[in-house]
């Protein structure tokens, strides 16, 4: 809208006093203050003078109510878009990042670090048997050690590390400017951390160990994300098929044997 | 004389005049381009409802936004109605608020302070 539209709206809301401005302004132009009744027209424009200002005075402050009514209800959608974004991003079982974001983590981490050529690993974790103890102690119970596995985890990683559940009983980390074998210590703990937690409230019996795969971006040269992740994953399949509850790095010379940790 | 109906837009309100009672009802938001044209149906309604009519005045008022314009025409509905009242006829508003809106609340308030005619706020 153009601005001499809006001046004419506002003409047609203030037309009354628009046209009590104009009568009087009309007095005086017209030399007819000697011949009209001073008295009388005075009190009218005084009148209409308080009318206009009464009015303005509330006008204003039912605006400003207005305005913090608008401000509030902007301040709740911003609420409600950063709970709805976390609500994306977030596992809602287990309070930690989800598959797509942990993802999404990686691909940034990967361009970073091809195009200032630098390194970052990744750690593939899976707990063993983990199905076995759904079926022998039931899902709830499932959901427990889920909930207790991710937790002893968070607790050992920085603040720049990113974790998150990459599928049913799979979990990643993302560790920047960190190379695999600095990463295996890394794992080792949360190995250890893992077989040392305590589960009898869960159930008689109940012990819980976890594979790791891991590897980095100089390992075997991944030229993409999927590509590294490839890797761990192989890493994670050599741990499972050499006995589970250990941490191997990814081989890239499978002939060799790959690098393995365990008590 | 006809009754007046517009359908609440999403950024007008929702009005209906009814000739044969007087209940005048406005609900929703009120943020129009052209408030003065926007309100122009219903200054002539009430107008020509005063002049041929001259039957009682009820208006509930649902509204949970208005801008400054709208405000400054809903304040010249009012006026109209409240000179209407101080010639001796019967007269009520009624501004309606949801409980817990302190806000609308408090420009009923502003409105009811400003005028000299029966005007309740009322919660629900």
């Amino acid at each position: 809208m153009t601005e001499e539209e809006i001046d004419k709206i506002m003409k047609k809301i203030f037309k009354r006093e628009f046209a009590n401005l104009d009568k009087f302004k009309s007095f005086i132009e017209n030399n007819q203050i000697e011949d009209i009744d001073l008295d009388g027209n005075f009190a009218e424009l005084l009148d209409a003078y308080s009318i206009l200002l009464q009015e303005a005075v509330k006008i204003t402050k039912i605006s400003d109510i207005n305005q913090k009514k608008l401000f509030g209800a902007n301040e709740e959608l911003e609420k409600q878009k950063k709970l709805l974004y976390l609500a994306s991003i977030v596992d809602p079982l287990l309070g930690i990042y989800n598959r797509t974001y942990v993802i999404q983590v990686l691909a940034n981490e990967f361009a970073k670090c091809k195009r200032y050529n630098q390194v970052f690993s990744c750690i593939l974790i899976d707990i063993d048997d983990f199905k076995q103890a759904n079926d022998n102690y039931g899902h709830q119970v499932g959901d427990q050690i889920l909930i207790r596995v991710a937790n002893v985890i968070k607790k050992e990683l920085r603040e720049v590390d990113s974790f998150g559940r990459y599928g049913g009983e799979e979990f990643i980390i993302v560790l920047p400017s960190t190379s695999a074998y600095q990463s295996s210590h890394v794992a080792e703990k949360l190995r250890q951390k893992i077989e040392k937690t305590d589960y009898s409230d869960l159930g008689q019996g109940v012990r819980i160990t976890i594979s790791q795969g891991i590897s980095d971006t100089s390992l075997g040269h991944p030229d993409t994300e999927d590509a590294l992740l490839h890797h761990v994953d192989t890493a994670l399949y050599q741990a499972k098929h050499t006995g589970k509850n250990r941490s191997v790095i990814y081989d890239p010379n499978p002939g060799d044997q790959a690098f393995k940790f365990k008590t | 004389m006809n009754d007046l109906m517009i359908s609440a837009g999403k950024d007008t309100l929702g009005v209906s005049c009814d000739y044969s009672t007087g209940l005048i009802e406005m609900e929703g938001i009120s943020y129009p381009e052209d408030a003065a044209e926007f309100f122009n149906p219903v200054f002539e309604w009430i107008d020509s409802y005063i002049e041929h009519v001259k039957g009682p005045i009820e208006m509930n008022l649902r509204i949970s936004y208005l801008n400054t314009s709208s405000t400054k025409c809903l304040f010249d509905v009012i006026d109209r109605i409240e000179e209407y009242y101080k010639q001796n006829n019967s007269v009520q508003v009624n501004w309606y608020h949801e409980e817990d809106d302190e806000d609308i609340r408090e420009i009923g308030l502003e409105f009811k302070d400003d005028m000299d005619l029966p005007f309740e706020v009322i919660s629900y």
